[in-house]
């Protein structure tokens, strides 16, 4: 599974980056690298950039709290909502603009970003859940996970 | 009356790539600029191809995505996109055609031109021409190129090999001093032709460099390394042996097919790999207007030897039906069944012109173990429309039902396409 994102500077407006303190997510992968803002499931607070109703936001990426009334996961596989066992916290499919996926320590390129779902939690705090599906042949060797986050326009 | 203009001195260029499949990801995906990068082979397992960002951490090519991973963990992988790269080579060669009337596709990535009138096209001396070359090359197509100018391909090549990344190198101009340093700061194993074990055959006679190697004598070269190295001998010295080939010699051989995935011992998915690439084989063959009777199919498997196998047909044919049949029955004899096979090469051989074959007048037929008795359909009407509709729609819009088992490969497009189906280069 997809256990982090990173964002090519130009792609987040200047006014989201203090208002969600985005400086310190700032990295550089090479001296003549552009900044990327990256953002990762295993931090304190993760967070996903999303794009939802035309808006640009950043929100709380999945739930590790029990209590609060919505899966304990980063993830959403695609079957089970596709089955309905998600249908009673009413999701709605965001986009994730991402410039490059992580997985099992290997970062991978992605073209236009992933798909997403938004629902609200007990406190109404809106959550947001990457779309999972099997991974093809070709991600399970490269990351030698079996689940694969679902692309906008791309399968890798 | 005018005077006779002075004879332009014939000089070969080399253009090659700065790590092509990078700059032509880069060309499209600028957050890919200044980073570590690798491009992946067909099955995400390996490293194809290298940044040098990633090169200079460690990195090498063929190595797994795993070791690459843990050598450079900022290092960000791409999947390998062949169509597009020849998107890229094809206006590489069609911007060299501009400034030379004769450019020979070498590979993917690399070019040999005449270079002499270069100072003439760009109005300026040699140099500052091929650097005016280089400049439009990164302009107009976005790749960074490196370029060598001597008398010869052999000293142009190194010429560009010595200046990369994204230099010029014009090896004429250079004093006889100059170029004799040149050649000693360049080790033999850098000429194109001298493997591992041809250096290790110089090596024994103290040959190390390219100065050690030109100060031997051309006989004893010759019996060394045969006429190849005489070649690269007189090559090195600035008379040109090997010319610049526009078109491509007659095939002795067409060979397509390649890993199956992984590996697989289901029967049907088995029998789809082999119509997928009688289907590839076909197009190559009809590209170079020949066709093929003798057929052979080998396979790797997985734990156990591996198996090759042959039929000679009666007639030349490039018939789907009948080479697929005839694949089919290979497959069959191979006993590969339940076996799992990791690789497959399907090879057309004694190719022959269309325009040149004698058709008989008899009916003649190749008899499958079976007791099918296959005639040859050479302008079959069903196949016909088959590449004409793939021609106008893309490559695999119409195949076979039979390689509906293969629903992945089929629905990334990026596997539509491999390396040796980009056509027309001298070399792979």
């Amino acid at each position: 599974m997809c256990q982090g994102i990173s964002l090519a500077r130009c792609e987040i407006p200047e006014s989201l980056i203090e208002r969600y303190r985005l400086q310190e997510r700032i990295i550089r992968r090479g001296d003549d690298g552009g900044d990327e803002y990256r953002f990762l499931l295993a931090e304190r607070t993760p967070l996903l950039p999303v794009w939802d109703e035309n808006q640009f936001v950043m929100l709380p990426w999945g739930n590790r709290d029990r209590r609060a009334g919505v899966p304990v996961s980063g993830w959403c596989p695609q079957e089970s909502l596709e089955s309905g066992a998600w249908s009673h916290w009413e999701p709605r499919e965001v986009f994730i603009p991402a410039t490059f996926g992580f997985d099992r320590g290997v970062w991978y390129q992605i073209r236009e970003g992933l798909k997403g779902i938004l629902l609200a939690d007990r406190r109404e705090q809106p959550r947001v859940y990457i779309l999972t599906q099997r991974s093809t042949h070709y991600y399970e060797v490269m990351t030698r996970n079996n689940r694969e986050p679902v692309m906008v326009g791309e399968t890798i | 009356m005018a005077g006779k203009e002075p004879a332009v001195k014939k000089l070969i260029g080399h253009l090659d790539s700065d790590c092509f499949y990078v700059s032509a990801e880069r060309v499209r995906f600028r957050a890919l600029r200044g980073i570590p990068v690798g491009v992946l082979g067909n099955q995400g397992a390996c490293v194809i191809a290298k940044s040098y960002e990633l090169k200079a951490a460690g990195v090498k090519t063929g190595v797994p995505i795993w070791d690459a991973r843990r050598i450079c963990p900022e290092a960000v992988f791409v999947k390998r996109d062949f169509r597009w790269y020849e998107v890229l080579s094809r206006k590489m060669l069609d911007l060299l055609h501009e400034v030379s009337p004769t450019v020979e596709y070498y590979s993917i990535d690399e070019m040999f031109f005449d270079a002499s009138q270069l100072p003439r096209v760009f109005g300026t001396s040699m140099e500052a021409a091929t650097q005016q070359l280089q400049q439009r090359m990164l302009e107009e197509v976005g790749v960074p190129v490196s370029i060598g100018i001597a008398e010869t391909r052999t000293l142009a090549k190194l010429g560009s090999d010595s200046s990369k990344p994204f230099g010029v190198h014009v090896l004429h101009d250079l004093t006889e001093r100059e170029h004799r340093e040149f050649l000693r700061s360049t080790p033999v194993e850098e000429l194109c032709g001298i493997g591992r074990r041809s250096a290790q055959k110089l090596a024994d006679h103290k040959i190390y460099n390219c100065l050690e190697f030109i100060r031997a004598d051309s006989t004893f070269i010759r019996k060394l390394l045969t006429i190849k190295g005489e070649g690269l001998w007189w090559e090195l010295q600035g008379e040109p042996v090997q010319k610049i080939v526009t078109q491509r010699p007659p095939h002795k051989a067409i060979s397509r097919g390649g890993s199956v995935g992984g590996k697989t011992a289901d029967p049907v998915e088995q029998q789809a790999w082999i119509v997928r690439n009688v289907e590839r084989l076909i197009e190559a063959i009809d590209y170079h207007g020949v066709f093929t009777r003798h057929l052979v199919l080998t396979l790797e498997r997985v734990n156990d030897h591996g198996w090759a196998g042959q039929v000679v047909l009666a007639e030349p044919t490039n018939s789907f039906k009948m080479l697929a049949a005839v694949y089919r029955e290979l497959l069959e004899r191979s006993d590969s069944r339940r076996k799992a096979i990791s690789h497959m090469h399907l090879i057309a051989q004694k190719l022959s012109y269309r325009d040149e074959i004698q058709r008989t007048l008899f009916e003649t037929a190749w008899v499958a173990s079976n007791g099918d008795r296959l005639t040859d359909h050479p302008l079959d009407k069903v196949a016909d429309l088959k590449q004409q509709i793939n021609q106008k729609i893309g490559r695999f819009a119409i195949r076979s039902g039979e390689t509906l088992h293969l629903p992945e490969i089929y629905a990334d497009e990026t596997n539509d396409y491999d390396i040796c189906d980009v056509q027309g280069k001298m070399c792979f």
